[in-house]
């Protein structure tokens, strides 16, 4: 699976040249569904869990609460 | 322990905005049309003048032009009013269940209400509530025979045979967290944030502070943030001596640790379908690290049943922590359904090196819901100074790693298993729903998640995540 998903990741970014886009032509970009943090409040929830249960934490972004977390 | 989930400021919907789409140029025509209304204060004047020297013969027509003239003005002199006096507060709603298997059980509610309080410029305010319950795993291995030990609350467990032993828990969490984000030129803005929670044994404070440089046409979006975390740990019973026997007296008093990290990234457009971000973040931990309530078991090596003295001992961690998070997502869109491809690759100086993949693909449905289906896959190595428990000499099949001859060589230990050879799996689906008006939205999600040990040692952890989000304009 792990491989698939490195593979997924690769053909994307191998297929991927950066192709310079007016502000007429985001309107794609524009939708809730394409924006960084879209279900911000899920991926909250998210971080806490695995930030909980897991060593490794962090690369989204900064800052936030802290927790005991038994 | 800093949480992790103020998102990356590019990530953050109203910059964005700004920076990556052209949601950017509607609020700039919205704040252009809110000018315009506000121009408008001056408009009766000027048109009923006009009106008055245009007609002055046509007396019929007078009254009924002046009427129309008045009800206009009246109508545009009321949109600015109305443009700006009714900021709309954007309020979520979310409740989630945690639900582990046997385990632990945790609800966490949260409110969150934004507001724009000038252009671009936004404040919100989050509160958190979370309720935790249940069993919590101490950190001993399952033994053929049963384990009695003294829980932090002062109550004696005893475990049932090959059952790994637990501690019954019930706290609280009280989370607030205020963010302010502000537009600085055009192209440059300012992410601050201040948090703070409570738990009967936990508080923590913490403040952060990011900024995002757009370049190369708004294509690029640059961001540099900070943030720091103070936290102040007052164990149940007492804090523990590192390495000291269970039975020894908890007597250290409260503890505290800091925290710094710092982050660069980058968001680029790479075309009118696809985004990429990366980003690279540093943290730095000192203080109190250890978890008070982790135990080690020290075995003998013929049978693996405890060593008849001092058979448990309270973890010991190292008190510094330097750790690294290498972070890249891609997100792209198939004719209005979306995949998201995430991966992040960590490393510590506990020896931790780990690797996280996401997937995520949303079907797009009619009236803009959507179904999504999610995959998540992580693995972690060992710290180096994790042992399932420690055993007093050579034995077949336990790695000399684990042997200890004298409790005194150690310097530190930990039968944690969150730092052990993890690897987590996470499946699941979303469904949202949008409402006639889109001014509101509702999220459905329900995951399953099963982490289990990578040398096959310790039970696995299995839980259900449900989670419920209602987000509205009010």
């Amino acid at each position: 699976m792990k491989k698939i998903l490195c593979l997924v990741v690769i053909i994307f970014l191998g297929g991927c040249t950066i192709t310079p886009i007016k502000p007429w032509e985001r309107d794609i970009l524009a939708r809730d569904n394409m924006a960084l943090d879209a279900d911000a409040m899920l991926q909250l929830m998210d971080e806490q869990i695995y930030y909980s249960k897991e060593a490794a934490s962090g690369g989204k972004g900064i800052g936030g609460g802290g927790c005991g977390c038994n | 322990m800093q949480l992790k989930y103020n998102l990356n400021p590019a990530s953050d919907r109203t910059r964005s905005a700004q920076t990556l789409d052209p949601r950017s140029d509607m609020k700039r025509l919205g704040n252009h049309n809110k000018d315009s209304t506000q121009r408008c204060h001056s408009l009766p004047e000027s048109i009923s003048c006009t009106v008055q020297v245009r007609s002055p013969a046509v007396s019929s027509y007078k009254s009924i032009r002046q009427q129309l003239t008045v009800a206009t003005c009246s109508l545009l002199t009321a949109i600015p009013v109305l443009a700006i006096d009714t900021s709309p507060l954007d309020i979520s709603l979310s409740s989630m269940i945690y639900s582990e298997d046997g385990r632990v059980l945790v609800n966490e509610d949260v409110i969150e209400v934004q507001k724009e309080i000038d252009d671009d410029e936004f404040v919100t305010v989050r509160y958190i509530f979370d309720v935790m319950t249940g069993p919590s795993h101490n950190g001993l291995p399952k033994l053929d025979t049963p384990q009695t030990l003294t829980s932090p609350s002062g109550s004696t467990v005893t475990s049932k045979t090959s059952e790994e032993p637990t501690f019954a828990f019930r706290d609280t969490r009280h989370a607030l967290n205020l963010e302010w984000e502000k537009p600085i030129t055009r192209l440059l803005s300012t992410t601050n944030a201040v948090s703070i929670s409570g738990e009967y044994d936990y508080l923590s404070a913490g403040g952060s502070s990011s900024w995002n440089y757009d370049i190369n046409d708004r294509l690029t979006t640059l961001t540099a943030g900070v943030a720091a975390n103070y936290d102040l740990i007052t164990p149940v019973g007492g804090t523990p001596l590192g390495l000291g026997s269970s039975d020894s007296e908890k007597n250290l008093g409260d503890q505290k640790k800091g925290e710094l990290d710092a982050l660069i990234g980058i968001t680029q457009v790479i075309d009118r379908k696809t985004l990429l971000q990366a980003n690279y973040s540093i943290g730095y931990s000192k203080g109190y690290l250890t978890d008070p309530y982790k135990l080690v078991a020290y075995l003998n090596n013929v049978d693996l049943v405890p060593v008849s003295d001092n058979p448990y001992f309270y973890e010991k961690r190292p008190n510094t922590r330097l750790t690294h998070a290498f972070y890249l997502q891609l997100i792209r869109d198939f004719d209005d359904d979306v995949l998201r491809a995430a991966y992040r690759y960590f490393i510590d100086d506990w020896q931790i090196k780990s690797h996280t993949y996401e997937l995520k693909y949303s079907f797009s449905l009619l009236h803009e819901n959507e179904l999504q289906f999610h995959y998540r896959y992580y693995t972690q190595t060992a710290a180096d100074f994790y042992h399932y428990f420690l055993i007093n000499d050579a034995r077949a099949g336990v790695n000399n790693h684990d042997v200890v001859t004298e409790l005194s060589q150690l310097e530190y230990a930990s039968a944690d298993h969150r730092l052990g050879n993890l690897k987590s799996e996470t499946i699941g689906v979303k469904y949202s729903q949008r409402f006639v008006s889109k001014q509101s939205k509702l999220d459905l999600r329900l995951d399953r998640m099963i982490q289990q040990d990578q040398k096959g040692k310790f039970n696995d952890l299995k839980a259900w995540i449900a989670q419920i989000v209602f987000k509205f304009i009010y």
